[in-house]
């Protein structure tokens, strides 16, 4: 799928691929029944007049098989927990720059590291 | 050699050697078979349980011994079953040794990081995509079911009659580069196309713990074959290897260790055949391995509950086993989200 540059109509159409196969369980009424919002605040979301929290983002892209963390910034969002370590260690920040332009299969290999300890 | 977590799998990469050299390895939640004397055909898989890094959790909320032994922590219930994914993304061949609470779940001898090519203690991969449990004989394994840690089930304290480590452990060697490079070269050079499967394996021949620990004890029996060996002993690079310790804390206590919740409760086997969900049923192309004496020995949790006066497992109904689904290598963890 390519990425629309905006929040709105990126999850507007991957709502409407699931309703695709799926009418009912898809509709902007059934959406919005799941996640517990009324289907107005949906409406106002995929037009991009209104702009969601973190924990609906997260709710709708699970409901959507989106990846909640490509969502965030599209909606101006840092993840709590970003902000969280961006706070007690701020020079992640400067971490983030350096790692930017690094490839993807490096990148992941410097996700996490397991130590193998004494046993 | 690096050790890395990728959305709860673990990843065993060897960028020194080759960058094909990359294994894979995840846990995946499923049912506990009955415990009634029958064999039963492969459980699906509910998708992958959460790993995280014994060093991203508050050191002060972990037993000092899970920080000395490093690894990945992983949440089980009382009685859960589970099954180890293995997969090598790239065909890249690999020997793994699995072990649980350092007793190889292959041959049941006692842990030791050298592999024993003599009695057969690891699988190949590709070649072994999936292991249910310890093998008890050929084709026959009893089901990974996690039980606390000291009371007395586990098969670390059934064979070595102590409650020390829990837990799995894994350890991979990858195959010479050399020979992978060789392999890639013919390969290349042949001109038909290759089918995947084929790609991934070149080789025609056949050839006193803390109440929150858990160890994984002998379940069910699954009909399940552990693959005899396609490589030449001196085809594996045993200067280098890459092990994991994988703890495993009660699911009770999942939420103090790491603030997360842990996973819900799988439903029980016989709940999951009733509702007419598949089994499923793998043929392996290579010869199986004979069980082992020692873990064929060991009582199952049922058995020794039984003998204990307790009743370790809740729901051990059995139930009229359905047609499998038969599958390739690559198929089984099609349930992946779906509970």
């Amino acid at each position: 799928m390519s990425d629309d540059p905006d929040l709105g109509p990126r999850l507007r159409r991957a709502r409407l691929a699931r309703a695709a196969g799926d009418a009912r369980g898809y509709s902007v009424r059934a959406v919005a029944g799941r996640l517990g919002v009324s289907a107005t605040y949906l409406s106002l979301v995929e037009r991009g007049a209104q702009r969601p929290t973190e924990a609906f983002l997260r709710a709708i892209a699970a409901d959507l098989g989106l990846e909640a963390e490509a969502l965030l910034p599209l909606a101006g969002r840092v993840a709590e927990d970003v902000t969280a370590a961006l706070l007690a260690r701020p020079a992640l920040a400067e971490a983030v720059r350096a790692l930017r332009d690094l490839p993807e299969p490096e990148l992941r290999r410097t996700i996490r590291r397991i130590r193998d300890g004494d046993w | 050699m690096a050790l890395g977590l990728d959305r709860d799998a673990l990843l065993f990469e060897f960028p020194d050697i080759h960058r094909d050299a990359v294994l894979r390895v995840e846990f995946q939640r499923t049912l506990r078979v009955p415990d009634d004397g029958k064999r039963h055909r492969l459980p699906p898989g509910f998708g992958r349980f959460p790993l995280r890094a014994v060093d991203d959790l508050d050191p002060a909320r972990v037993p000092p011994d899970w920080i000395k032994r490093g690894g990945v922590a992983m949440p089980m219930w009382q009685a859960e079953a589970c099954w180890l994914n293995f997969s090598s993304p790239n065909g890249y061949p690999f020997l793994l040794k699995v072990a649980a609470g350092k007793v190889n779940a292959v041959n049941g001898k006692p842990w030791d990081n050298a592999p024993d090519f003599a009695d057969q203690d690891f699988v190949e991969v590709p070649g072994q995509p999936w292991l249910d449990g310890f093998c008890v004989s050929k084709g026959v394994v009893r089901q990974f079911v996690a039980m606390p840690l000291g009371a007395g089930y586990t098969a670390e304290e059934q064979v070595t009659g102590k409650a020390e480590h829990g837990g799995v452990q894994l350890l991979a060697h990858p195959i010479k580069a050399a020979i992978w490079e060789e392999r890639r070269a013919a390969r290349e050079a042949a001109i038909r196309p290759v089918p995947f499967d084929a790609l991934a394996m070149p080789l025609p021949p056949p050839a006193a713990a803390p109440a929150m620990a858990m160890g994984l004890a002998p379940g069910g029996s699954i009909v399940q074959e552990i693959a005899r060996p396609r490589e030449k002993r001196d085809a594996w690079d045993l200067s280098v290897r890459s092990r994991c310790f994988v703890h495993l804390a009660n699911s009770l206590a999942w939420r103090a260790i790491t603030g997360e919740a842990p996973p819900t409760v799988p439903p029980t086997a016989a709940d999951y055949a009733r509702a007419g969900l598949p089994w499923f049923e793998w043929y392996a192309d290579q010869p199986a391995k004979e069980g082992s004496g020692i873990v064929a020995a060991l009582k199952s949790v049922f058995a020794l509950g039984a003998e204990k006066g307790e009743a370790p497992l809740p729901e051990n109904e059995g139930f009229d086993p359905p047609e499998p689904i038969r599958l390739g290598p690559a198929a089984r963890a099609r349930l992946d989200g779906a509970w």
